[in-house]
């Protein structure tokens, strides 16, 4: 009996040693909560609640985190203000997270959530599942935007009323990635693409592939495709350098890529990474830990330069680093959070808040201002309606570990 | 007589009320979406405890759950053939799957068998995610809804619930049940009056698979989406601890257990960050206090009484030792 | 391109065979000694690299250092586990099984807390790269490969060249008859559990810089762990070091041949066929 006993305290203390040290941890999020609610709840009941549908847990909220936080100081940005003036009225932003846990069914029961609080517009995570959610939102009339991934699947059609894309599509992204390889770096003569397995990589493969066509580069097609679990890159990176490719390009998370990068140098060889993400190529550095990095670029923001940037991007850029602090700034994403205020801005151009009116006053309007300047309406041939929104991108490098800014290279779905 | 058999399906009979009603309070689809995922790992479970019967524990039931699922799913979706159809072939294929991998592993026994079936149902997994006509990592998407009206899709799972365990509890109480436990109490005596243990424990396995890719298939009818992930170990391995934690030896054991560590997660949502503190702290207290799980405290209760009223007489005794 | 190749994946393969080795010894002295199947072995190699990345990045101490501590408390975790699940539970498969998806599932969901959802990583152990002419290899793969051969050795005359490797033996041989040749077996296996997990720590460590430390990890190598030791059978250490080279060059290759997961199913189709022909393993005795 005493054994027992014994064996009994010792779960407890475990237990409760375990919750404590985790109650320690989470701590740092639960303080940023409160940030974008408390001038929610001062407000005069002009409350406007955007629907986040972002994968907090699994192995995809390494960049979910990023859109979330960001997105929070969004929210902050305009609640400051006292609100955003849509038509003549003031509204508090109200952000509500739910979670997809990064596989299909949890990205479906977030999406039922969302739809029962009754939650009018939803942003959406640059995941590759929202497929499986979008005839949720179709059938219960929310108006819903994705990042930019998901335009390969014809997830967006002639038939799909509420559903928008208004980051950069891949299309176009991969398409001005072989671009920035053809100017930027003349050594490069075959590119090959790989990417974790997220069932359009056929699709994306095509795209690379029209794109080294227009750019006079040879691709090998030898598509490398890994999966997006693994922790063992190594193998992975002997494939790439096996391809005979000097220049690899293709999506992924941020902490693959640089454990892709890092074996890659391991092994010797210094071939360009080609990254079409929106985060800044500083992540690689942190990623594969090799502090003189070279030979690799993507899409993030110009932050070192205020003037490449809009007004509002510089406002809401130094509000997350005082937030955040510049260790969470390394991974800056942008993509949910240009989605978020590209919606903000059509809403003010319509004067309302009501889906329908939105709706209707984007099917009229000709541009927009997005975080990253002005965005155009496309999507027509490769989707069958002009749900889409590109807008410019800034090409960041990294030679030596030092991050620079290659040009600004324009983006279009056609 | 009657009276036992009233006091046997008491339970059941509850909680056949319980989920009756159910809807009427939680009638939002999310809420109808937690119920049905309720059933879903009910059948799972009990399932899964047919497989034990005969005494080893399987490790591969969620990827046997996942072929009932993607068959149904992929029949439903590129060959539109109609609900009852898609769910019995789910069924029958995972069975199929399940025979032909079993025939050579049930001959091993205990601990050995376990870790056999779990390379198994990893491997499976894999193959689920590398193939191009289960979706592979992505999933499978658009599968065509069961019914539009989420609550009429509840009343029809419950229905095929009740059935489906209406058919494993016949199966148990059997003479195929029996032998089962004869071979879990030792398969040396029971093969050597004749008993052949890997046919028994063959259809055992056949039966639980079965049923586990019946419940998938409809499953993955209501949920329109299947995504690899979430059939992967851990799923087995839960699907097992609710069997453990409920109890192992009551055939209500693995239903309890299922609904108790569905309902843990959802009950708040804020928290749900913290539910695996919750079930890991419920599980280490079962592991530690309750050998027979939940389902066995009854049985332990008596069990003291019926302890303290033959020592009462005459103090001390062995019971010690024993503990 | 295969003369380039070949050394690289064979640099590759040793690292990997010597981790997993590593990794996988505590689990197979605590199969072959206590009978116990420690599922949460992953986890608290995984727990090592959150320690040691925890100790590096907050603490500020070398990464020597902190895979030092980290070694430290997962040894005295092997202790209390020893005590209080594997050594109760011997005989009980089921409970063991309880506990340790109890402990994986809390585990793992510490390490979500604490990496939110950032890369994390340990500072490597080596920078630089050898020029070997034929192929270039990263110290870090040396220092690696190099730490794993060393404790390899230190195991392999401990298990075989020692008092306490020879009680370990007669232990997994038979408990009771050991016991009453006089062999002190609590002390043992409890000192045995210590060694494994420490091991386990080491390779978390080592693992967290080489790769990534992630909540995923454990799972990874929880299932190379157990497939590795099934295939070498009960009992067996030779086994082990060979069952550990065929898996590390499962993983290195499989994925050059095929794409993502088809190689890894292959890899696992490859174990799960071995095993039919051998189900009790290839090298070790019927126990």
């Amino acid at each position: 009996m005493k054994k027992k006993l014994l064996a009994i305290l010792l779960a407890a203390a475990m237990l409760l040693a375990l919750c404590s040290c985790a109650a320690k941890e989470a701590e740092a999020p639960a303080e940023e909560a409160p940030a974008s609610e408390a001038p929610a709840a001062e407000s005069t009941g002009n409350v406007l609640k955007i629907g986040a549908l972002l994968n907090t847990t699994g192995w995809f909220a390494a960049i979910d985190y990023n859109n979330q936080i960001e997105m929070e100081t969004l929210c902050k940005f305009y609640n400051d203000q006292g609100g955003i003036d849509i038509g003549g009225t003031k509204y508090t932003l109200e952000l509500v997270v739910e979670d997809g846990g990064s596989d299909a069914e949890g990205i479906r029961s977030a999406a039922q959530r969302l739809v029962d609080a009754g939650i009018d517009y939803v942003l959406e995570t640059n995941d590759f599942w929202v497929e499986g959610a979008i005839d949720i939102f179709e059938q219960a009339g929310v108006m819903n935007i994705m990042a930019q991934n998901n335009m390969n699947h014809g997830v967006i059609n002639a038939d799909t009323q509420y559903s928008y894309s208004f980051s950069n599509a891949c299309t176009s992204q991969y398409y001005a990635a072989m671009q920035v390889v053809k100017e930027n770096y003349p050594e490069v003569k075959k590119v090959v693409y790989a990417c974790d397995d997220n069932g359009v990589n056929d699709e994306q493969a095509a795209l690379v592939k029209s794109g080294c066509e227009a750019f006079g580069l040879e691709y090998v097609d030898a598509p490398v495709v890994y999966d997006g679990e693994t922790t063992d890159f190594a193998a992975i990176a002997m494939k790439i350098i096996a391809s005979g490719a000097d220049c690899v390009t293709g999506n992924g998370t941020p902490d693959n890529i640089a454990s892709i990068i890092k074996e890659i140098r391991a092994a010797g060889s210094d071939l360009i990474y080609a990254a079409p993400i929106t985060m800044g190529p500083g992540v690689f550095v942190a990623g594969s830990g090799i502090n003189d990095l070279s030979g690799a670029f993507t899409f993030g923001s110009d932050i070192a330069t205020p003037e490449n940037n809009t007004d509002d991007f510089n406002t809401i850029y130094k509000m997350f680093v005082e937030i955040h602090g510049e260790d969470a700034a390394t991974g800056w994403n942008g993509a949910g959070l240009d989605n978020f205020y590209t919606l903000l801005k059509i809403m003010q151009g319509a004067g309302s808040i009501d889906v329908e009116a939105v709706r209707s006053y984007y099917d009229t309007m000709e541009s927009v201002e997005t975080l990253f300047g002005t965005g155009v309406k496309g999507g027509m041939e490769t989707f069958g309606n002009e749900h889409v929104i590109t807008h410019p991108n800034h090409a960041m490098k990294v030679e030596g570990g030092q991050i620079s800014y290659m040009g600004t290279y324009e983006c279009v779905c056609p | 007589m009657k009276n036992v058999n009233v006091k046997k399906a008491l339970p059941y009979g509850i909680l056949l009320l319980i989920a009756l009603a159910a809807p009427i309070f939680l009638h939002t689809s999310y809420w109808i979406g937690v119920l049905i995922m309720v059933l879903y790992k009910v059948v799972g479970s009990v399932s899964l405890r047919t497989i034990s019967l005969s005494g080893t524990l399987t490790f591969a039931h969620g990827a046997f759950i996942a072929i009932g699922a993607y068959c149904g799913g992929i029949l439903a979706r590129s060959l539109g053939l109609p609900p009852v159809v898609t769910i019995l072939a789910g069924g029958l294929f995972a069975m199929a799957i399940s025979v032909i991998t079993g025939l050579p592993f049930v001959r091993l026994k205990g601990m050995y068998y376990s870790m056999a079936s779990m390379f198994l149902g990893v491997t499976i997994n894999y193959i689920i995610k590398a193939l191009k006509v289960t979706g592979g990592y992505h999933g499978l998407t658009r599968i065509p809804k069961l019914l539009q009206n989420d609550i009429a899709c509840y009343y029809v799972f419950l229905a095929l619930t009740v059935v489906l365990i209406l058919i494993l509890y016949r199966f148990e109480f059997s003479r195929i049940g029996t032998t089962l436990r004869a071979l879990a109490q030792s398969q040396d005596v029971a093969s050597s009056i004749g008993i052949n243990a890997t046919f028994y424990r063959l259809l055992a396995v056949g039966m639980g698979s079965f049923c586990a890719g019946t419940i998938g298939a409809a499953y993955g009818l209501y949920s329109t989406v299947l995504s690899p992930t979430n059939y992967d170990m851990n799923f087995s391995l839960w699907l097992l601890m609710y069997m453990l934690i409920g109890g192992q030896d009551y055939f209500i054991g693995p239903i309890i257990g299922a609904i108790i560590f569905v309902l843990i997660p959802e009950l708040g949502r804020d928290l749900s960050a913290y539910a695996p503190f919750l079930t890991g702290a419920c599980t280490l207290a079962v592991a530690y206090l309750l050998p027979g799980g939940i389902a066995g405290i009854p049985d332990l209760i008596r069990k003291k009484k019926l302890q303290k009223e033959i020592e009462s007489p005459k103090e001390g005794g062995n019971e010690n030792a024993s503990a | 391109m295969l003369g380039v190749l070949l050394p690289n994946i064979t640099v590759n393969a040793l690292v990997l065979a010597s981790m997993y080795i590593l990794a996988s010894l505590g689990f197979a002295f605590i199969f072959n000694m206590l009978g116990s199947v420690n599922l949460a072995h992953g986890a608290f190699y995984m727990a090592a690299a959150y320690i040691t990345y925890y100790l590096c990045a907050k603490a500020g101490l070398s990464n020597w250092v902190a895979m030092l501590v980290s070694t430290m408390i997962l040894a005295g975790v092997g202790i209390v586990m020893e005590r209080f699940v594997f050594r109760p539970f011997m005989t009980e498969f089921n409970r063991v099984v309880m506990v340790s998806v109890a402990i994986m599932t809390m585990f793992q969901q510490i390490a979500v807390f604490i990496s939110g959802s950032q890369t994390i990583a340990i500072p490597p152990y080596g920078s630089g790269n050898l020029d070997l002419g034929f192929v270039t290899i990263t110290n870090e793969k040396i220092v690696t490969f190099a730490v794993g051969i060393i404790l390899l050795i230190i195991v392999l005359i401990i298990v075989y060249r020692t008092k306490l490797g020879m009680q370990m033996e007669a232990i997994s041989q038979d408990r009771l008859g050991a016991a009453l040749q006089g062999i002190p077996v609590n002390r043992v296996s409890m000192l045995i559990c210590a060694l494994g997990f420490a091991l386990a720590a080491v390779a978390g460590s080592m693992m967290g810089a080489y790769q990534q430390v992630s909540s995923g990890m454990g799972d990874n190598i929880n299932v190379r762990i157990l497939m590795l030791v099934m295939l070498a059978g009960a009992g067996s250490m030779n086994g082990i070091l060979i069952t550990g080279v065929l898996m590390a060059i499962l993983d290195s290759v499989c994925p050059i041949i095929w794409d993502s997961y088809t190689a890894s199913s292959i890899a696992c189709s490859a174990v799960v066929i071995l095993l039919l022909f051998k189900p009790k393993g290839f090298f070790g005795h019927d126990a």
